[in-house]
């Protein structure tokens, strides 16, 4: 009898548990898909803004680009349009390893699939000028790369 | 015993601090996950006792652990997300961390109330130590202040020069802040023994 109520509190305590698991995963997967929108929303406004002070009146963000690759948590990508030559372009924000650090760095690729980068998003004073200057590293060379291969 | 808690300070402080860009916005985001861990895991702790869930406490709890840090970085979306998209995985270090798991998973008789301060205390001393090196670090390094700003971004504030590029730029890279958090860890455990012998000094008295 003794063995049987032990049982019985045994699955009652892993009902319970079963429970919460299932309503705190139920809870994650709504937030994480309705934070979606903030994430494109967000990060198409940095881009806009880093676009604007590195290349002023040249640039228009439209609309986002699904990434259908696992670097897609990592990066946003949005059509962009060229006001000056007319070309449109993609625009990418994406997280980048640097000896300071993660940063999100910011390219652009042409119609060509020709792909340049931009600078840094929300990278000031004496990093951002050292970062910028070495742009032309085998970094962003690889980035050039990747990028490429993610939006294939 | 003794050399344990400081091999667990050295271990959490360079998880914590290394791989983030070292500006005072990310410390401060890393600290606020901390607190907000470490307040969660003593609250489920105290439950999973009142559930009698003796078995399975350790899963248990670090299941919440990766959901609360999972709703953190959903929060950080919603809010700033320049800021999420940087940090990246580094959000997953402070559950994992020797620090948390340490100071969650000891004394776990202890009444909550009184569990909840001396953690809190603890977590206040190491939270102001890794403060300070991401402000030293932003301030001098970067040249600049960072906090959380308008509209969903960072707020920058450049202090000094960007043309003059001095020594102290050195800190700013993570070569630099491998050698800053030696010195840290150093000033952090000197302070500690020598609180420890002016308390048992009062003690023996």
């Amino acid at each position: 009898m003794k063995q049987q109520i032990s049982y019985k509190n045994f699955f009652i305590n892993y009902a319970v548990f079963a429970l919460i698991v299932v309503l705190v995963f139920g809870i994650l997967i709504y937030l994480s898909t309705i934070s979606q929108k903030s994430w494109d929303k967000n990060l198409k406004a940095a881009v806009v803004y880093a676009l604007e002070e590195f290349e002023p009146d040249t640039w228009e963000i439209g609309s986002t680009i699904k990434i259908e690759n696992p670097l897609s948590t990592g990066s946003a990508c949005y059509e962009a349009h060229n006001k000056k030559s007319g070309e449109i372009c993609k625009a990418v924000i994406i997280r980048i390893q640097t000896f300071y650090g993660p940063q999100c760095g910011i390219y652009i690729i042409g119609s060509e699939n020709n792909i340049t980068f931009k600078g840094y998003s929300s990278l000031h004073g004496r990093v951002a000028r050292q970062l910028t200057n070495s742009s032309s590293g085998r970094r962003i060379e690889y980035w050039n790369n990747r990028i490429e291969e993610m939006l294939k | 015993m003794k050399q344990n808690k400081s091999f667990m300070y050295i271990a959490s402080f360079l998880a914590l601090t290394i791989p983030a860009p070292g500006r005072f916005v990310f410390g401060l985001t890393i600290i606020l996950e901390l607190f907000l861990l470490e307040i969660m895991g003593i609250l489920i702790n105290s439950l999973v006792t009142k559930l009698k869930f003796e078995e399975i406490r350790t899963y248990f709890v670090m299941f919440f652990m990766i959901a609360i840090t999972i709703l953190f970085r959903q929060i950080l979306i919603f809010t700033y997300t320049e800021i999420a998209l940087t940090l990246g995985f580094i959000l997953y270090l402070p559950p994992v961390s020797v620090f948390l798991t340490h100071t969650i998973f000891s004394d776990l008789e202890e009444p909550l109330a009184n569990k909840m301060k001396s953690n809190l205390l603890s977590t206040l001393v190491f939270s102001f130590f890794i403060l300070v090196f991401f402000l030293f670090r932003d301030i001098s390094g970067y040249g600049t202040f960072t906090f959380f700003g308008e509209n969903h971004r960072i707020f920058e504030k450049i202090i000094f020069n960007p043309e003059k590029v001095g020594i102290f730029a050195f800190f700013a890279t993570i070569p630099g802040a491998l050698v800053l958090t030696g010195l840290t860890i150093y000033i952090f455990l000197f302070l500690r023994n020598k609180y420890r012998i002016i308390s048992s000094r009062g003690e023996t008295k």
